[in-house]
């Protein structure tokens, strides 16, 4: 079990570490790039200041799913440190079960959102949507400027907080430290 | 019920915005709410819909970058130059790093790690009590979200309607240096007791002042562009966030030379990684505040607190004890967010500017860092210094009761807030 449990662990938080590190630098070369046309050529990407918005929230859910894997969320944790060695693991391995079901209703909670929804337009995005479209024959891709993909952050960053306390509990009921979680970045 | 959920989910440690996310989805799952638990979502990503929000992981992306870059030795030397040499001068140099520190990172926390690395043991060579040394660095660290940039003004911008980002960063300054100066004081006659600090000169830690100052200069400069150019008007919070990244970036891989590109992707993941944690609270708190609107809850407490509280001068009061009060236990934004929103109808109803009410709040809840028992930076602190927690609280005390008093000050002369603004045609 164990055996199995560190790659595991050190592969989900690579793979988390990898998508906030994606999300976040194209947050910022979007950005920046936006910026320094608007200023320079007087024009400006018509999706420039609502993607980005988009791409964080993605970017949030792996972050706050990687966090979770390396115990980096404010908690308050005073009243819990002062229980006796024994009970003190027990309420932590209590917390992440608790984590792995808000995860999953967190997932439910987005998938209505986005079924119910998902068809509205993103406006700054649809006509590249469609454009980009007609110009690789790929209909599906119509899709981009609905909110579909956007709302999905939310049923993506439920069930990777999901897997990431499930993972974290594997860990402590093993004895294992989440040092590997640190990911290969 | 929801309140019982809300309160045993935070005490037996289950992370803030976790514990409000469950409060939440019990509420509208289990509980006789008229909707379904798709609100959550529906809230949360409303919540952190905006584009103005990323200018936090911006700002913290350049701070990381600028540490990596080897910046804060830079900043600790051109400190060193400018005060090192006076009495106490490593306690002094600790203050004005943390100032100079603040223009680049504008997190306390950061701060407290950055800077405490090198002067906690440092300044215990001199003859600093550890603890001391470690209180001062987690005291001086709250100066970090006072001066702009700051990641607490940009948020509780977009809470309250009626303020401006540039305001509030300018209305924070005086409160910044003002802190620093009182810390100091204190610190120049505190010293005085500590033979071997008194001769702490700034020679030997940095042998050449024209390069210290060179270096720092450049550091420096980010902070007077990113502010400057928010200032005149010339970008927004979010796009001087880039160009904060982009000029971090240049500075680290091609003047100091001590970025790897090879480190970028690392450091873009753990920039996410820290925003993730703030942000997430702002979507659960988002959430939260949806439902307690829906009730009417805000402005029952409005309703409230107008007909009991009059006066102007009870109210501020009321904030200050208040906000050190929620402090003690409740991390700073979560407070900010769930709090501002509805005091700021009765700020506004007694006559109180709101960017002058920032401000008060900021420092108020930045205090809430220092004090025992959820003090971020006295655990930062404590991480480096191993004393232990009751020590750095006895410790911290004093600074604690300096930073009391400025609070009071700027609480009941707003002039010291609002004069800056106010002189530069922001308000």
């Amino acid at each position: 079990m164990v055996s199995f449990l560190r790659p595991l662990t050190k592969g989900v938080a690579t793979l988390y570490a990898a998508g906030a590190a994606l999300c976040m630098g194209l947050v910022f070369t979007i950005i920046f790039v936006n910026s320094i046309q608007r200023y320079t050529l007087g024009t400006s990407f018509e999706w420039g200041e609502e993607l980005p918005v988009y791409l964080a929230i993605y970017g949030i859910m792996f972050g706050m799913s990687w966090a979770y894997m390396l115990d980096r969320h404010v908690a308050f944790d005073l009243l819990a440190n002062m229980l006796p060695k024994k009970i003190y693991k027990l309420v932590n391995a209590f917390v992440d079960l608790g984590v792995v079901a808000i995860g999953s209703l967190l997932a439910y909670s987005g998938y209505l959102f986005m079924m119910k929804r998902g068809k509205v337009d993103a406006s700054s995005l649809l006509s590249s949507a469609r454009s980009l479209s007609e110009f690789t024959g790929i209909d599906s891709l119509v899709v981009l400027g609905q909110m579909y993909p956007y709302y999905f952050a939310m049923v993506l960053g439920g069930s990777m907080l999901a897997v990431a306390a499930l993972i974290r509990f594997l860990n402590r009921i093993n004895g294992e430290s989440t040092q590997s979680a640190e990911g290969a970045l | 019920m929801t309140y019982a959920i809300l309160l045993i989910a935070i005490f037996i440690g289950l992370p803030i915005a976790f514990a409000i996310i469950a409060s939440l989805l019990y509420f509208m799952a289990v509980g006789d709410f008229p909707y379904n638990i798709r609100i959550v979502a529906t809230q949360m990503f409303g919540g952190l819909s905006s584009y103005p929000l990323l200018a936090i992981p911006l700002f913290i992306l350049a701070g990381e970058l600028m540490n990596e870059s080897g910046i804060t030795s830079r900043i600790i030397a051109f400190a060193n130059v400018l005060v090192g040499r006076m009495r106490a001068g490593l306690a002094f140099v600790n203050i004005w790093a943390s100032v100079i520190f603040a223009g680049l990172s504008g997190s306390a926390v950061a701060d407290t790690s950055a800077i405490g690395r090198v002067f906690i043991p440092e300044m215990e060579k001199k003859g600093y009590p550890r603890e001391f040394a470690a209180a001062l660095t987690a005291a001086s660290s709250v100066i970090g979200p006072i001066i702009p940039p700051s990641i607490p003004v940009i948020i509780y911008a977009l809470t309250v309607t009626g303020v401006s980002v540039p305001a509030l960063f300018m209305a924070g300054v005086v409160p910044g240096v003002l802190l620093a100066i009182f810390l100091s004081v204190y610190v120049y006659f505190f010293a005085g007791h500590y033979e071997e600090a008194a001769r702490a000169k700034s020679t030997e830690v940095q042998p050449s002042r024209r390069k210290a100052l060179l270096e720092g200069i450049i550091p420096l400069m980010m902070p007077v562009f990113v502010v400057g150019s928010i200032l005149l008007g010339i970008v927004t919070p979010t796009e001087a966030a880039s160009f904060a990244v982009a000029y971090a970036m240049f500075v680290g891989i091609f003047i100091f030379r001590q970025l790897k590109p090879s480190r970028l992707v690392g450091l873009f993941a753990r920039a996410m990684r820290d925003s993730a944690v703030i942000m997430i609270v702002i979507g659960a708190v988002a959430a939260a505040n949806w439902l307690l609107n829906y009730n009417r809850v805000p402005n029952m407490i409005t309703d409230f607190a107008v007909q009991y509280m009059s006066v102007k001068w009870m109210f501020l009061v009321s904030v200050i004890l208040l906000f050190l009060f929620v402090g003690l236990f409740l991390e700073g934004i979560a407070a900010m967010l769930v709090l501002v929103p509805i005091i700021h109808p009765i700020a506004i109803n007694l006559g109180v500017d709101p960017t002058h009410l920032g401000i008060v709040v900021i420092f108020n809840l930045m205090i809430g860092l220092i004090t025992p028992p959820m003090g971020l930076c006295l655990f930062v602190a404590d991480s480096i210094a191993k004393v232990g927690i009751g020590r750095i609280s006895r410790a911290i005390m004093p600074f604690f009761l300096v930073e009391l008093a400025v609070l009071i000050l700027i609480t009941f002369v707003p002039e010291l807030v609002i004069g800056l603004p106010t002189l530069l045609g922001l308000m």
